[in-house]
């Protein structure tokens, strides 16, 4: 009926692709069924926004998409969304993940499923527009106010950009909790040929509800009392959430008991499930002297510092993590406790904190923050022990 | 001495509310009870199922409290948040029918943005504003609807300008504007059905008292006083020729510290589109 209108594009592209992490993350979306999309934009996360703005809207089974008035409604928006059974997500970098997180503790506390992507750049404050830095680790845990883990994701290369966002929305149908994928300013722009699989190769899953309480992901039934079952706006069965502490029926309960036990569910199905989320990568590590520690884009050039100093003939290894939160601590002790560690990141110190905790051990430093990824041949001289 | 059994007594449109919230925070001679009962009545004489089509969105503050006592799908966000998160609703399913009902303190200062936001972008919303000029719940506070010259625990000297709701929501761009106030409850269920039934965004500010607090320190300080007060300071509007066109001094609500609401224009002010 409208002339103007593009024309009807399959919702997800085929096979081969070479395109940017943000490109990636936006047919991820659509791949693992976006619904709708809210947000502001702020580079280097804007091209995720306009990606989806093209194409959400004119794709078979369309969603919606609106351009928000800031990132404190974004969000809040994105939990409304959801809240009609449909998939929802935003995305962002530094300054709009501060004002999401508001809206990231009342997600967590109503137990509302949603991705927030955080293209990383360098703060605090409007700080380094728009060059990378990894400097929200911390605040992926404890930014919003509260007791509360979200899951927390992050790729190191385009087809883990794109792998990545779907576990983030698989994890956040399964688990009923928001899900974060921490990018950076280099995988935003980086293009990198990457793999579209094939619908029928990739699992997908959808939200429990009262009809349909035992949902399974990788295989694995998702415990009903952890996950209580979905009621969404407009169903038979209530649907009633608030940010205040609540029964299972969503209705006020400031008791003691329900208190408790609520924040005591909230953190326990997160961990049970924590063996379904991506794995650390390990990197010669088996025989290694030293290891590195990083990830996204600062592990890229650890890697190729670590090959280096292979040549060289000394047994480096990396330890790359692709889960932050919760942090892989068991996996982390068992790799790597009493070998030398190096921990690289584009940051004056936040992955450094969990990993000297877990390890209990002295643990050597990189925190660059020069608004780039650390050059290889900087992470090659602290293996060598050149200073 | 005369003891009430709570428990034995009824509501008006019981099956309409969630009765085992009940009793409610709200205090006696408050304004929300009439509010909600209201808005019930009208909610039905549109014809919805409140169970099955509605979604009461609310944020903090006595007001907020209203989502969880109606028997309608619900969410209770945070502070000023009610409308960012029914604009998220309406685009997810735009079958159901989304209501913002907060209070002033809430929608107009923490909130405001979103107001003026969504009312330009023309969402589908009916936005009904409790208006009580205060923060009830925190104690009393200013808030930006709160009278010049009246007493806060933070504004000791004096207050600036009130907004005056109806002329910002004509600005912004409101399908819908009325005023009306909890006095008028036999009015009000017909306002909320039209304004229910209009495409675009619905504003009523709905003119309410807290007695307990506000009330109490600025010229009405029981609920029964509030209602008169009401009542003898409403004034219908005339709309000009045209019956677009409003100049600010005759849409402005007019109080004075001892006496209460001096001056109340209440009617429709924008009548927008059927849906």
């Amino acid at each position: 009926m409208s002339e103007n209108k593009l024309v009807e594009e399959p919702r997800v592209l085929a096979g081969p692709q070479f395109n940017s992490g943000n490109f990636a993350v936006a047919e991820a979306a659509l791949f693992a069924g976006l619904h709708g999309y809210f947000g502001y934009p702020i580079t280097p996360s804007t091209t995720i926004m306009e990606r989806l703005a093209s194409r959400l809207p004119y794709v078979e089974k369309p969603g919606a998409f609106l351009q928000a008035e800031d990132e404190i409604a974004s969000i809040t928006a994105v939990i409304g969304c959801s809240w009609t059974r449909n998939k929802a997500m935003t995305a962002t970098s530094g300054p709009g993940f501060s004002l999401m997180q508001e809206g990231i503790g009342l997600a967590t506390f109503t137990e509302t499923p949603l991705v927030v992507v955080n293209v990383m750049r360098g703060g605090p404050s409007t700080g380094l527009p728009t060059f990378p830095a990894q400097q929200e680790l911390m605040q992926a845990h404890f930014g919003s106010h509260g007791d509360y883990m979200v899951p927390t994701f992050a790729p190191n290369n385009v087809q883990e950009c794109f792998d990545l966002t779907i576990e983030a929305f698989n994890a956040s149908e399964a688990l009923r909790t928001p899900v974060f994928v921490l990018t950076d300013q280099i995988l935003s722009t980086l293009k990198e040929r990457f793999l579209i699989p094939k619908k029928e190769n990739i699992e997908l899953v959808n939200r429990s509800s009262p009809d349909n309480p035992h949902i399974t992901w990788k295989g694995e039934t998702i415990s009903s009392n952890l996950v209580l079952p979905m009621n969404c706006f407009g169903e038979e069965s209530k649907a009633f959430a608030t940010g205040l502490s609540h029964d299972d029926t969503g209705h006020v309960d400031l008791s003691a008991d329900t208190y408790e036990l609520l924040m005591n569910r909230l953190k326990e199905k997160i961990l049970t499930y924590q063996h379904l989320f991506p794995k650390p990568e390990k990197y010669l590590i088996d025989d290694a002297d030293t290891v590195v520690v990083a990830y996204g884009s600062t592990a890229r050039s650890a890697k190729y510092a670590v090959n280096s100093a292979r040549k060289k003939g000394i047994k480096a290894g990396l330890y790359r993590l692709r889960t932050i939160w919760p942090f892989p601590k068991d996996d982390i002790i068992q790799s790597l406790r009493g070998k030398r560690i190096i921990v690289v990141e584009m940051s004056s110190g936040q992955l450094i904190w969990p990993v000297e905790r877990y390890l209990k051990q002295d643990v050597e430093h990189i925190g660059y923050l020069r608004g780039s990824v650390p050059p290889p041949s900087l992470i090659r001289k602290k293996i060598e022990g050149v200073n | 001495m005369v003891t009430i059994k709570f428990d034995l007594l009824g509501h008006n449109n019981e099956v309409d509310l969630t009765s085992r919230m009940l009793p409610h925070i709200w205090c006696s001679g408050c304004s929300l009870g009439t509010n909600v009962q209201s808005f019930i009545r009208g909610a039905i004489s549109a014809g919805l199922n409140l169970d099955r089509e509605v979604v009461m969105v609310s944020g903090i503050g006595c007001t907020g409290r209203a989502s969880g006592y109606i028997e309608a799908d619900g969410f209770h966000t945070t502070h000023g948040r009610a409308i960012a998160f029914a604009t998220g609703v309406k685009l997810g399913n735009p079958n159901l029918e989304v209501v913002v009902f907060s209070g002033d303190g809430d929608l107009f200062a923490i909130g405001g943005n979103h107001f003026i936001h969504a009312a330009r972008r023309k969402e589908d919303l009916t936005v009904i504003c409790t208006n009580n000029s205060t923060y009830g719940l925190t104690g009393g506070q200013a808030s930006p609807t709160t009278f010049e010259n009246t007493y806060t625990p933070t504004t000791i000297e004096k207050n600036d300008k009130p907004f005056d709701l109806v002329n910002l929501a004509l600005g912004a761009g409101a399908a819908f504007v009325a005023r009306y106030t909890s006095a008028h409850y036999k009015i009000l269920p017909r306002i909320i059905k039209e304004a229910l039934q209009t495409k675009g965004m619905a504003f009523i500010d709905l003119i309410s008292g807290c007695p307990a607090i506000y009330g109490k320190k600025n010229g009405y300080p029981t609920g029964e006083i509030m209602v008169q007060n009401f009542l003898e300071s409403s004034v219908d509007i005339v709309p000009d020729d045209e019956g677009t066109y409003l100049l600010p001094e005759n849409t402005a609500v007019h109080f004075d510290q001892g006496k209460g609401y001096t001056k109340i224009p209440v009617g429709i002010f924008r009548r927008g589109e059927k849906k």
